[in-house]
This record gives C-alpha cells, structure tokens and sequence, in this order.
C-alpha cells in the first residue's frame, strides 16, 4: 500500500470543492437547494462514518444502521419528554449509540468476515424490534417531533454541514497518523498485524465506537430535520445503500466515500426520475458492472495510471 | 327636407356605429374578463410505491390520481377564481420504492425543486406520517390519501385532510355485528408490526372495551413473518368468538390459509385490507368463503352524489383508460381529486392556507361517499365504510345494511 | 398450567416451518461454503422459482408438486450459466465486493420479477386443508412438502457422498489449494456447485410457494431466516443447515406460543449472536 501514503492531493482538493459548493445554497438561501445538497451530504456523511470501521479496518458493517436509529431515537425522545431545543440533545446522539457499540463491539469484533457480516446484518433488525415492543417509543409508530420545535432549513443545514466537514477531517487525520495505519493493517492482515504489536482488539473497538457515534449524530440530525424518529431508520436498504456506495467509491481512502456518495445519489436519483419502473433493474445492473470492471472501488481507476496516480494520488 | 333626410341617414349610421360600438364593446370587456387557460398547469405532486411492499395499492391508487388528471382536464381544468383562470392539472410523481427515506427525499424534491402547487399523500399511514411532517415543515397543503392511522392526524398538523375514514374505526362494524349476533363475545386482535395496524388494533381494542367485547387476545406478529401458526395456535386455545386484525396483503393471506390448516374455527373473522381485492379471491379460492373486510368503497354503493362523475361514469371511464377493475385505492384517488377541485373551486384560490380552510366548510358526497373533515385535524368523519363479505367467489358488501347486496353470513362456516 | 395439545401442535407446527426453513438455507450454504461468496441474492431466487411455479400452475393446473424436477434443472441451468458467465471474477473478488456484486444481482432480479409479474400477492390454493391426529392439526401441504423436501435432501446428500463430483465438491470446500493440487478441476466443480447451490434454492422456492403467499418482495425475509440457518449451521455444512433452520422454526413457534410472536426476530438474533460467539469467534 506504498502508493497510499503520497502527500493527499487529489482527495483533498475534491472534499475542498464540494464544501465550496455546498456554500453555495446557504448563501443563495434557496430551500429548494438546500434540501437537495442536505440529502447528499447526509448520505456522504453515512459513507464516511461507515469508512471508519468498514473501510478502514475492513470488517464489513450491516448493522451500521442501528447505531443511527438509535440516534434518532435518543434525539427524538428526549425532545418529546423536556419539549425543549432537539439540537441540544445531539451529544446524546452520540454518546448513547458509542455506549452500545462500547458494550457489544468487544465480543462482536472477535467475529471476523462474513460472519461479522451475518452478525451484524441481525443487529438493526434487532434493535428494531426492541424498539417497536416499547411503548414509550409508540410501538411501531414511532416519535414525530414537528410540534415540539421550529424548524429552521438553515440549522439542518449547516449541522449536517459541520458534521461532514468533522467526518473529513477525521478521516484525513486516519490516513495521516500511526493509529489509520494501524486500522490498515487489521484490513490487510489482522494475525500480521497482531503479531507485529498492533494491539488489534483495542485498535478495532475505537474505529467502531467512534463510527458508531458519528452514526448517531447523523441519525439524530436526520430526526430533527424529519421531525420524526420511527422503526424505518433501521432500514437495512439503507445500510445496504450506503455499504455499496462505499465499496463502489473504495473502503479505507479519502476519495472513495466522496466518489461512492455521488455514484449513488446522482445515478440512483437519475434513473429514479427517467425510468419509474425499470429504475431499480438498471441500478442493479450498473453495481454489477461497476463491481466486476472495478473491484476495488472506482477511486482506484488512478493506480491504472501510476504516473499519474504518483503525483496527485491518495485516494 | 333634403337636410332632415340626410340627418336621419347620418342618425342612423351614428346608432349602427354606436351599436356595434356597444356589442364590440361588450364582448371586449367579456374576452378581457372571461377566464383564461392559464399558461402553467396546476402541478400536484406525490410520491407513490411503484416497487415494494405496497406496490399494489400503490399502482392503484396510481390509476386513480391518473384517471382523475384526465377527467378534470377533459372538462377544462379547475376553475381558480382570485387569478379568473382555468388551470390544467398535471401530476409529478416518483417511485418511493415504499420506503420512507425515499419519501422524505421526495416530498423535499417536490416542494423544493418540482415546487408543485400542492401535494398528494404516498400510500400508507407509515410512509403518509413521515410525507406530512415535511409538508406541515413548508406549511403546504396535502391531501392525505391511502392513509388513515388516527396518528398521523394527532400531531397537530394544520395543513393535512383526510379522505378514509380514521383507521380506528375500520374494525368498529365487525364488533357491532358481533355485538348484534351474540351475547357477551370475545375477540382476539392480531396484527403487524406495522404503524397503519397497530392504530386499527389500538382503535378496535378501545371500541371492543367501550362496548364490554372482552378481548382475549392482543398481539402483534414481525413484518417478515413467514409462518403465522405461532400466533393461531395461541389464540386458537383461547376459543374466541372473532379474530379480527391482520396487516397487508401477504401476511394477511397466509394468515388465513394457516387459520384454516390449524382449524381455527371462529364465527367471524375480519381483516384489514387485502379481501378488497380479487388477488385475494386468487390465492386462497373457496378458502376465502365467509372472512370480512372492511372497506372505503366498492361499486355496489349507491350514494347520493352531488358533485363530480356517477359511479357508473367512473367505472366506465377506469376501465377503458386501465382495462381493469377500480379498487378502492383508484376510487379514493380519484375522490381525493374531485374534493381538491371542489376545495379550489370553494376557495377561489391556490394559497395552501386558504384553501385548507376552504375545506373546513366543505360537505359533498362523491361517487365515493360522503367527504367532511374535521375543521381542528383535518381528520376524515364524514365518509362511511362499508364491510364486505367473499361469498361463494364473489366480493359482496353485507354492512350496513341499507346499502348491502348480500345478507351477512354469520357465523361464518367452518373451514 | 402445561396444555399437552398445544405444546404437540407447536412443535409439529416448528417443525413444518422449519424444515422449509432449513431447505431454503442448503442452497445458500452449499454456495458459501464452495465458492466463498456470500449471495445476497439468494432470496430473489427463491422468489424467482416461486413464481415460476405459480406461473406453471396457473397454465396448466397441474398440482405444483409436479413443477419439482422443471425448477430443479431451470436453478441447475441458472446457476451454472452464471457462473460460466461471470462467476470466476467474482470468485476472485474480496468477499465484500462480491457482496455487492450479488447486491446488484439481487435488485435486477427482483425488480425483473415485479415488473413481469406485477405487484399482487400471490399463492397457489392447492390443498389447503389438514388432517387430525389427536387433537393436533397437520397441515397437509405442509406435510407433502416436508417429504418432498426431505426426498430431495437425500438424494443430495448421497449426490455430495457418494459420487465423485460430491467428493471433489467436499475437497474443494475443505482445502481449496489441496484440492486443485490432487488434480481436481477446481472451477468446473465450481460451476457445478453453482449449479447445485441454485438448483436447490429453486426447489425450496417451489416448496415455499406451496405453503405460503409471496410477493415480489418476500425474498428479503426468506434471506435473512438463511442467513441465520447457515451460520448456526455451518457455511458449507448442508446437515447442519437443515437442522438449524428446523431448530430456527420450533424456536419461533415455541417463542410465539408461550410468550410472543413479536419478540421472536430478537430472540433468534441473541441465539444467533451467542451461537457465532461460540463458534467463530476469530475464525476467518
């Protein structure tokens, strides 16, 4: 993974470009695109903080979603009980979800590839379950919030906004210091990597605790800017989505969440509006494709060219 | 004379000038005042599950909105009155995929970016709660359609209207009936774990305890449930009078060919949503013999309508444009068409406030029944459900009794 | 109190269920456990078939039992096509990027199949009727579906044991490497597992389409009760496959009659977790 470690050019540079863009809305203060860019953000947001732990250690995430479900819940309920600013219960958003991650990461971290997979792939719907069975929550019907707060487009935009920008700038930071290179490591080789010193266990449980907490404040954002928190948050279609923009872009590297996000959204949303009944054939097909022609992920088409890839690569 | 004669030519030839001048004038000022087609059409826009768990009702209810945009633009448009304008309808919607991130998207794509004028709802409590809280966020006005969880209209929301009847009240008949036949009944609900469901089952259990039904039973099944004979065999040792309750299409269908193999013998049994069609009838065949449902509308009623088209002009109408039968989705689609035209029409304007209040005053009775609102939620209480019974392969509706085309068979015959 | 009747009817009732289950899963472990691949896809296969025999038996109102050996060999033919068409790439793939290949697999599949079929809730009313035994009611169905099924679980056990392509298979899956070195052709019995592995999946979707409603969308369900049957049962392992989808049926119906049938997802879910945590923990 030599070429990985090039001074970060190109991936920076595209990050720098779309929050430039993403400026744009909030000083026209058009709704119309400010709604537009909040949905790709969140889902660039979804796609970076999935990176943490998918990418970057390569333990393949299913329940990713449950951890943001349960930020919006955190979020949503406190709102409906203290009837007070929902922006202010965000820090929940993320401390309860890492609370559970921290919990539950120890024994399912042990389980490695498609068993991790498998594992987690059970959790959302779990945690779902568990949800629509309590009554505060409203069984299945879940907690709109709408009566409890004004809601401002500005404000839901600019947290999402800030919340991709910290997301950025974590990653940047993991592909810049020992500890990102010691999350690379468990992806190439967890036994290697063990055996050289990494402590792999502590190593693994950080990325997803911290991945896990972005997760929440997302879902908590996602909530306020809804105005309801329901069972459809733990949407494995979702997690799916998000999952397969990341593999598409290319786990564990800067460029690929961003390249992913914008594959997903503009395609996806594309064949939506063109073709009402074949879109979801045609998208299905496009993965496919896209897996085959590009297994490691569309940033990667850079190390085709290594002269290129040379000077402005890290992905 | 000479100069009187020329006078009365010039007098004369002043009066044709003077009348022409007149008649010109008159229709001058009509065409300057006559309403115009506007240029833009009146856009509505919805999202609507063209894929996924509620494709079905969703591509009805579809045909609906369609046959709806036809009728109304075949007749002109509606009639704005504060612009003095006909506007032509055209409808912007998109596959949701039954799923609520789509609909948020999408009702923030619409309001947004599409900037329609006005909104339908998606089909379904679920996915219409979470299209509402964006549209109540803009203040935009939605005709909630396919929807009917008593949740979705407790919110506070003011800028929402109803068109079925409140899903608290779709299981209320079949106890009144029990009520009628049989001397302290028990029931059991059952229901998915689905927010549409469990506001019919909330709604029932109240009713059922109001009116001293003891019910034995009460729970709920998973959405992914493939085999619901857990559930049977518990109520079936409960020995209930009813099972009343269900969820959508595929559980509810297994639910009753799984009541059958496990001999669940009760007087009456009333679901929720897929008798209505003849799918239904498809899957399960004589099995279907004597099982209830509730519903919205169906063909064989005979209101008194005073405003928009017959049944029998819908019905001709749907199936020609469709080739095949209207189900209630299509009717109530359509229905939610003509009470917006009337709402428009009422208020004399497009602006999303006014025009809900506009509703507050309106009292029509449709092909589809009586609509009325109430004034504070928004919720519908003028529109009655009929209960329809498969009997003998055919769908017929046996409640109430003034509109039935078949006398209820009760208790229902053993499987 | 402690009712002898319902406690039989539960257990005859999981066990039915169960061993649909249990069948659904083989295909998706064979496939797993050969090839390494995780498919994703394998729910809309099995809704596939289960149109397939729908549609058979609208056409021709044969009983559907009678569509078995036409979804056994379109699933063979399927499965191996595949696998000649594209399957030695995605074989080659990181596990997780073929995951995503059979994500795209799964929606082409699925949304083909609602566009072709619509989207109506479908099921065959063939022999919805029971018989009784002391107080206990069986399904009958259910029960020609369960000997069908068990029928067709031997002849593919005594395929994979006793034939020679079942050995290789079983080489392959033990040590892929020892394999190819002892002169087996490690890709044709690759496609031949596809084959296998798909023919199976459409068998079980002909069984579930004789015992419950489907719609285009059902397979997500069916895919997640497989998941959980292969992993308690082992990838690759089709025995233990079958018993842990029969185990997963007597849990539920078990779970749903003595407590609730709403609980019954996260109850599988902490017997699944505790199940892996004991077997695989660090496994690879």
């Amino acid at each position: 993974m030599a070429q990985n470690r090039q001074p970060l050019k190109i991936g920076v540079l595209g990050y720098l470009l779309v929050f430039g863009l993403a400026v744009v809305p909030l000083l026209t203060g058009s709704p119309a695109s400010m709604a537009y860019a909040w949905s790709f953000l969140q889902m660039l947001a979804l796609v970076l903080s999935l990176n943490l732990i998918t990418g970057f250690t390569g333990y393949v995430n299913f329940g990713h979603i449950a951890f943001y479900g349960v930020g919006a819940y955190a979020v949503a309920y406190l709102t409906t009980t203290t009837r007070i600013d929902p922006y202010l219960f965000i820090p929940f958003a993320a401390i309860v979800p890492a609370a559970i991650a921290y919990a539950i990461g120890r024994p399912l971290l042990s389980i490695r590839g498609p068993y991790f997979a498998i594992t987690t792939l059970g959790l959302g719907e779990a945690v779902r379950v568990i949800i629509v069975n309590i009554p505060q929550f409203n069984y299945s019907e879940g907690l709109p919030i709408a009566a409890y707060f004004r809601y401002n487009v500005f404000n839901s935009y600019i947290a999402m906004y800030i919340t991709v920008v910290a997301l950025f700038l974590t990653t940047l930071l993991l592909r810049r210091t020992r500890y990102g290179a010691m999350l690379e490591a468990i992806r190439e080789d967890e036994d290697l990597a063990e055996s050289m010193g990494v402590n792999t266990r502590k190593a693994k449980l950080a990325a997803y605790v911290l991945s896990a907490a972005a997760a929440g404040v997302i879902g908590g954002l996602t909530a306020i800017t809804h105005v309801y928190a329901h069972p459809g948050f733990f949407s494995i279609n979702l997690n799916v989505s998000v999952l397969a923009s990341l593999l598409m872009g290319g786990g564990g590297t800067l460029l690929g969440p961003l390249v992913g996000a914008s594959i997903f959204y503009f395609i996806a949303d594309a064949l939506l509006i063109r073709f009402p009944y074949l879109h979801l054939v045609i998208f299905g097909a496009v993965v496919m494709m896209i897996t085959l022609a590009m297994p490691r992920g569309l940033s990667f088409i850079l190390y085709r060219y290594p002269k290129i890839s040379q000077r402005i690569a890290d992905v | 004379m000479k100069n009187k004669a020329v006078s009365s030519t010039v007098v004369a030839a002043l009066l044709i000038v003077a009348l022409v001048a007149v008649v010109a004038g008159f229709f001058v000022y009509q065409q300057l005042t006559a309403p115009t087609v506007a240029e833009k059409p009146l856009r509505i826009g919805f999202s609507i599950s063209i894929s996924g768990d509620f494709a079905v009702p969703g591509r009805k209810q579809l045909e609906g909105f369609e046959l709806w945009k036809d009728w109304i633009n075949a007749k002109g448009g509606i009639f704005v009155k504060d612009q003095n304008k006909y506007y032509k309808v055209e409808l912007v919607y998109y596959d949701d995929k039954s799923n609520k991130d789509e609909v948020i998207r999408l009702y923030e794509k619409l309001i947004n970016e599409d900037k329609v004028d006005i909104l339908f709802s998606p089909y379904s409590s679920t996915l219409a709660i979470t299209a509402a809280g964006i549209t109540e966020k803009y203040g935009r006005l939605m005709i909630v359609v396919g929807a009917n969880s008593d949740r979705i209209f407790q919110q506070g929301y003011r800028y929402i209207v109803g068109t079925y009847t409140p899903a608290s009240k779709m299981l209320t008949q079949a106890i009144d009936i029990l009520l009628e036949k049989i001397p302290n009944p028990t029931v059991a609900i059952i229901f998915k774990d689905d927010a549409f469901a469990k506001s019919v089952a909330d709604g029932a259990k109240a009713y059922a305890e109001q009116k001293g039904v003891r019910v034995a039973a009460f729970e709920m099944y998973p959405r992914d449930a493939k085999d619901l004979s857990p559930i049977l065999t518990k109520v079936k040792g409960l020995n209930v009078d009813a099972v009343l309750g269900g969820g959508h299409y595929e559980d509810e269908v297994l639910l009753v060919r799984q009541a059958k193999e496990l001999g669940v013998n009760v007087k009456l049994m009333s679901l929720l949503v897929s008798p209505s069609l003849p799918a239904f009838y498809d899957a399960l065949k004589e099995t279907s013999e004597g099982i209830l449902a509730p519903s919205h509308w169906e063909p064989q009623t005979k209101p008194n309508i005073n405003y928009g088209p017959t049944i029998n002009e819908f019905m001709t109408q749907f199936r020609q444009k469709w080739n095949s039968e209207p189900s209630y989705h299509s009717a109530a689609a359509f229905a939610a068409g003509l009470y917006l035209t009337a709402a428009i029409e009422k208020g004399g304007t497009l602006d999303n406030a006014k025009l809900r209040q506009a509703f507050n005053d309106l009292d029509i009775t449709t092909f589809y029944g009586r609509l009325k609102i109430d004034p504070v939620t928004g919720n519908q209480v003028g529109h009655e459900l009929v209960l329809l019974q498969w009997q003998k392969g055919q769908k017929q509706v046996v409640w109430p009794k003034d509109v039935a085309t078949a006398s209820l068979v009760f208790p229902k015959p053993s499987w | 109190m402690f009712n002898p009747e319902i406690f039989f009817q539960a257990l005859v009732n999981g066990l039915l269920m169960g061993t649909v289950y249990g069948i659904a899963a083989v295909g998706l472990s064979l496939i797993w456990g050969v090839l390494g691949v995780v498919n994703l896809a394998h729910g809309s296969f099995i809704i596939l078939s289960a149109y397939l025999t729908y549609w058979f038996f609208v056409y021709t109102g044969l009983p559907p039992l009678s569509t078995v050996p036409l979804s056994i060999v379109l699933g063979f033919a399927a499965g191996y096509l595949l696998y000649k068409a594209v399957g030695q790439k995605v074989v080659s793939l990181d596990p997780s990027t073929s995951v995503l290949f059979f994500f795209g697999l799964s929606l082409l599949l699925s949304n083909t199949i609602l566009n072709l079929w619509g989207p109506d809730v479908r099921g065959i009313p063939w022999l919805i009727q029971s018989f009784q035994i002391a107080e206990i009611r069986v399904s009958l169905a259910r029960l020609i579906t369960l000997a069908t099924t068990i029928l067709c679980f031997i002849s593919l056990y005594i395929l994979i044991q006793r034939t020679y392509i079942g050995k290789a298979i079983r080489a392959v899956v033990i040590n892929r490497v020892g394999a190819a070195a002892v002169g087996i052709d490690v890709h044709s019995i690759f496609a031949v597992s596809m084959g296998i592995g798909i023919g199976v999946t459409f068998f079980s979707g002909t069984m579930i389409a004789m015992v419950n409603p489907f719609t285009p969308a059902s397979g997500e369900g069916y895919l997640m009760y497989s998941f959980a049957s292969v992993v308690l049962g082992g990838v690759g392992n089709i025995i233990g496959t079958l018993l842990a989808g029969i185990l997963m049926g007597l849990v539920e119906s078990f779970i749903g009659v003595y407590f609730s049938q709403s609980i019954s997802p996260a109850a599988a879910f902490i017997i699944l977790v505790l199940v892996i945590l004991v077997r695989y923990r660090g496994a690879k």
